[in-house]
């Protein structure tokens, strides 16, 4: 029916990662114990590889898959890109962590590795059930990653907890699925998009159904009021999947939210001028809630978790402007979560090094960290400063391009509130810095029994020499982004 | 002859861009070496700034009064995508005498930063790049790198100040650095949110209008085209107003200035009294008064009534102040109020006095900061109810301490006359009353300079104080070149006067 619909081709890149995964559990059973960060190092040079492989098979394609269930198109082959690197800095980063604290090394890197499968089959679905299958595999490796520290308490608490409520939230995202299934009779983004479309359509069920789908989705992404299990599960996670939770699996997300809004509700447009003052009613909710409570937290990863439900309002502001722009606002949401991830490694790469071997996670345990290690906490700090939108950084370019773009689409105010925000965020951002350079210490050299070891080093320096690279010199990046916001247009 | 023309223009464009980028180089150079010693960044970072310094002479002297208009300009892509902005510069007459005012301030105030012996390197990182940033704001000739550059320069101030700076005990309460540090911060990028706000608003309506630009000069003449509506003009004026008004120190959010200035190493205090203060006030000149005239017409009597609140209030409050750095903190406060409403006069005769009070307050200013640094650092206070007879103990330093206070209070000969005479002249023709209350503040700027003088400078000598020594060569190399300053510009007004002059004929074109 459709050309090219078998073209297996094209599905190389998730053929080659789900191979590279099998290989490294496999490597597992083989490497002995003792020596298993070679694991993940060879989870590294694989997604290397797969970058080179992904780049060479599916760039400038723009082809539907198996009956369109898949589209393998240039926001795909973008976000697949994204989610490789944010594995493989992933891994980079945990090394030291899971030789320290984890047991069962091997299999870490394997699930890191499916969870990015996951992500990728996420983007790039056309269809519901494919969604939900891909989403599902994501979760799931992520529940086993949050629970890996076993014999902590709390990694197990916010295992529970998120499986929880996200085993909740996909219940319900399949539940407004099989709604929306009984009257449109068809789980593809395009056949719900067409019926939705009919003028003066307003079958009760298909709505509550688009609206279950909504919620579920809002869920994994933590928009308010579905944010609650954020905090839990983030200071309760290992700290670097703490990092994959709020960079990989928030940007997955976001991705395929913004899918199926461009997919399913775009064409409806009445059905899409309602929604979209609930999305702007939302991000400003998880807007001022997110940062509000950050300001109060005193532990690091809970005012981290809080800041990043923050992040999730203003990209969701993002949203609220599909359809109002000729796409600009698609490119500057790319940039945006470009130069999220790579600050958030910034910041979460120097704070597991902190903390690797120790219990620290209080704001005011980083006291004194700026004498004895300089390096981290300067990460730490520009981290910081460019989450809080200040310049030379990248998360002023960013900030100032998404807010520039929602204006542009007609919601001024809605970018005087994200820039509030951000203000907001500068201030809790402040007192981390004051801890870290101003505060006195309780005792002399707390930090100094922290040894940061080369692949730590590469994370470390890479992003803050990425924050500030592409905060000055943005233009090769946009260039790349520039073609997938031509699905909004 | 056209070919030298374009190589003498490709050599400006290429100093202008290396007066931003040298420090910020430097500065990011000072992170990655490792193990660099206090005094080696001290020893480089005045290098750098000696460097830009003449760079900005020669930029000022090269700025060709009888053209007028932008000069040195250039543009070149930077995001060509999307929202399609560009990296330019250009120097018109009221940036050539701030960009020659921001080099003599940070050269003094490396120079004078000796004393830096914790974490040196780390606070030549920031002083270089807060440097770095008020360049790149007076030279920026499109929103988005004005913007950005003034963030940046106010990015370093909360570790400046947290980190080196000093907190004050009033007996009855304490006023700590962290809390001087955080307020700063705090309502500075407060005031940058409504800039923010203004400038993505102009944005849109060029988009709108299917010419999307940052670029001043585009900018203003769509504004000369008469794109934006004289509704959007007084909104988006008002939101630049406040927000570049914060950073003057505009009454009633003024009070950052005080406890941020005062928290502050000396160094930064020179920075931020001399030349951040006066990005606001440019920022109102050169932006607001251009790209919205109307705007500025419908906010100007406001915002001379709130300068004028600015002179007395800042003077009054001096006068009660007991603490030396207080005391210049506030005079700075009412010192900004003559710039603002110079400014609000929207005549030339008052904005040429605004702009060159800007620049004789950023000499003046950073001085004192110099000079009461210099006492702080000896005599351990900054009280002037402990301090008494300086002038047997520290000759050389009071000297100068009373070239700038007669400076300040406007004594004829000194720069300080110059400006605000000629704002008076401007005021007079809006407001007759005005004009009385700006002499009045005059009188008050006298009543507390005399007093500052009569407490500390002259009268019997306290023992504790009699051993202190006079200033090291540093501190009287600056403290002689800045006073030499303030009188040459006294003398010879003309030496700033005629570029200002150009810059402002320019603006007044456009009301």
């Amino acid at each position: 029916m459709i050309e090219g619909s078998n073209n297996l081709l094209l599905l190389t890149p998730e053929f080659v990662l789900a191979g590279l995964a099998l290989l490294v559990f496999t490597a597992d059973l083989i490497i002995p114990e003792g020596k298993k960060e070679w694991v993940g190092r060879i989870a590294v040079v694989g997604l290397i590889g797969l970058l080179f492989v992904t780049a060479s098979t599916v760039m400038g394609i723009n082809q539907p898959v198996y009956n369109n269930f898949l589209l393998v198109d240039h926001y795909s082959f973008v976000f697949k890109m994204i989610f490789i690197t944010v594995g493989i800095i992933t891994i980079l980063m945990s090394e030291e962590f899971v030789k320290t604290n984890l047991t069962s090394q091997g299999e870490y890197y394997g699930l890191v590795l499916l969870a990015i499968l996951g992500m990728n089959i996420l983007v790039q679905s056309q269809e519901f059930l494919t969604a939900y299958i891909s989403l599902e595999l994501l979760s799931f490796c992520l529940y086993v990653l949050v629970g890996y520290s076993k014999f902590n308490p709390k990694s197990n608490e916010a295992a529970i907890k998120y499986i929880i409520f996200g085993t909740f939230s996909s219940a319900i995202l399949l539940y407004g699925l099989s709604m929306v299934y009984s009257v449109v009779g068809s789980t593809l983004y395009s056949d719900i998009a067409q019926v939705l479309s009919t003028s003066g359509f307003m079958d009760p069920v298909a709505m509550l159904g688009i609206t279950f789908i909504m919620i579920g989705i809002a869920f994994k992404l933590g928009i308010v009021p579905f944010h609650s299990w954020i905090p839990d599960v983030y200071e309760g996670a290992p700290i670097p999947v703490t990092a994959y939770l709020a960079i990989g699996a928030k940007i997955a997300a976001f991705a395929f939210l913004a899918r199926v809004v461009i997919g399913v509700m775009l064409p409806a447009e009445e059905l899409w001028s309602s929604w979209k003052i609930i999305f702007a009613i939302l991000a400003i909710a998880t807007m001022v809630i997110g940062n509000g409570i950050a300001i109060v937290q005193t532990k690091v990863k809970r005012m981290l978790a809080y800041s990043s439900i923050g992040h999730s309002g203003v990209l969701l502001s993002g949203i609220v402007v599909f359809g109002s722009t000729n796409g600009i606002v698609l490119e500057s949401l790319g940039y945006y979560l470009v130069g999220y991830a790579v600050t958030s490694f910034a910041v979460f790469s120097a704070i597991t090094a902190v903390t690797y071997n120790n219990n620290i996670e209080l704001i005011k345990d980083f006291a004194g960290l700026s004498d004895e290690k300089p390096l981290l906490s300067a990460s730490i700090a520009i981290g910081l400063f460019s989450l809080a939108g200040l310049p030379l950084f990248v998360g002023f370019t960013i900030k100032f391009y998404l807010f520039s773009s929602i204006s542009i689409g007609g919601y001024l105010w809605l970018a005087g509130i994200a820039v509030l925000a951000s203000l907001v965020s500068l201030y809790y951002y402040l007192i981390m810095i004051k801890s870290m350079y101003v505060d006195v210490p309780e005792q002399e050299r707390a930090h100094a029994d922290i040894t940061v070891r080369w692949p730590m080093w590469i994370v470390i320096i890479l992003s803050i020499l990425m924050t500030i690279a592409l905060g000055i010199y943005p233009d090769p990046l946009v260039n790349q982004l520039n073609e997938i916001s031509d699905l909004l247009k | 002859m056209a070919v030298d023309c374009e190589a003498m223009n490709d050599f400006y464009n290429i100093m202008a861009f290396a007066i931003i980028a040298l420090p910020l180089i430097t500065s990011l150079g000072f992170m990655v070496v490792p193990n660099l010693a206090s005094r080696t960044c001290w020893l480089i970072s005045s290098i750098v700034s000696l460097v830009t310094f003449g760079i900005s002479v020669l930029l000022f002297v090269s700025y060709d009064t009888m053209i007028g208009g932008t000069q040195f300009g250039f543009t070149v892509p930077w995001m060509s995508q999307g929202i399609n902005i560009t990296f330019g510069l250009g120097l018109t007459g009221i940036s050539a005498s701030m960009v020659l005012l921001n080099g003599i301030v940070l050269l003094g105030a490396c120079l004078i930063s000796t004393d830096i012996e914790t974490r040196g390197r780390d606070f030549y990182v920031l002083l270089l790049a807060l440097g770095g940033g008020v360049f790149g704001v007076f030279l920026s000739s499109d929103l988005f790198f004005f913007f950005l550059f003034y963030e940046l320069a106010v990015l370093p101030m909360y570790l400046l100040i947290a980190v080196w700076g000093s907190s004050t005990n009033f007996g009855s309460f304490n006023r700590s650095k962290e809390y001087g540090a955080m307020k700063l911060m705090m309502v500075l990028v407060a005031a940058s949110v409504l800039i923010w706000i203004g400038i993505i608003a102009i944005y849109v309506e060029t988009y709108m209008n299917g010419t999307p630009t940052f670029v001043f000069d585009e900018l203003r003449i769509l504004s000369e085209s008469g794109l934006f509506s004289s509704g959007f003009q007084n909104w988006v004026f008002l939101c630049f107003m406040i927000g570049f008004g914060v950073l003057s120190g505009l009454w009633p959010f003024h009070t950052w200035s005080p406890d941020g200035h005062v928290a502050a190493p000396t160094g930064v205090s020179m920075l931020h009294a001399g030349v951040l203060m006066k990005l606001g006030a440019f920022g109102i000149i050169q932006i607001g008064i251009v790209i919205l005239p109307l705007g500025a017409q419908t906010w100007m009597p406001l915002l001379m009534v709130l300068g004028i609140v600015n002179v007395i209030y800042g003077a009054v409050s001096a006068m009660s102040q007991t603490d030396l750095k207080y005391i210049i903190g506030y005079s700075s406060v009412s010192h900004m109020g003559y710039v603002l409403i110079g400014a609000a006069t929207l005549n030339s005769i008052g904005l040429s006095g605004a702009v060159l009070q800007m620049f004789s307050h950023g000499i003046m200013t950073a001085l004192m900061f110099v000079l009461v640094g210099a006492i702080y650092h000896r005599a351990h206070t900054r009280d002037i109810y402990v301090l008494n007879g300086l002038i047997k103990t520290m000759p050389h330093i009071c000297v100068l301490f009373i070239i700038a206070g007669f400076a300040s209070l406007g004594l004829p000969g000194l720069s300080g006359f110059i400006a605000e005479f000629l704002i008076f002249l401007g005021v007079i023709k809006i407001s007759l009353w005005i004009a009385a209350l700006a002499v009045l503040g005059a009188a008050l700027t006298a009543v507390y300079i005399l007093r500052l003088i009569a407490r500390t400078i002259v009268g019997p000598v306290d023992p504790k104080l009699e051993n202190l020594p006079d200033a090291n060569k540093y501190e009287k190399i600056v403290s002689v070149a800045f006073a030499s300053i303030l009188i040459a510009v006294g003398v010879w007004p003309a030496l700033l006067l005629d570029s200002i002059n150009v810059g402002i004929s320019s603006i007044m074109s456009v009301l």
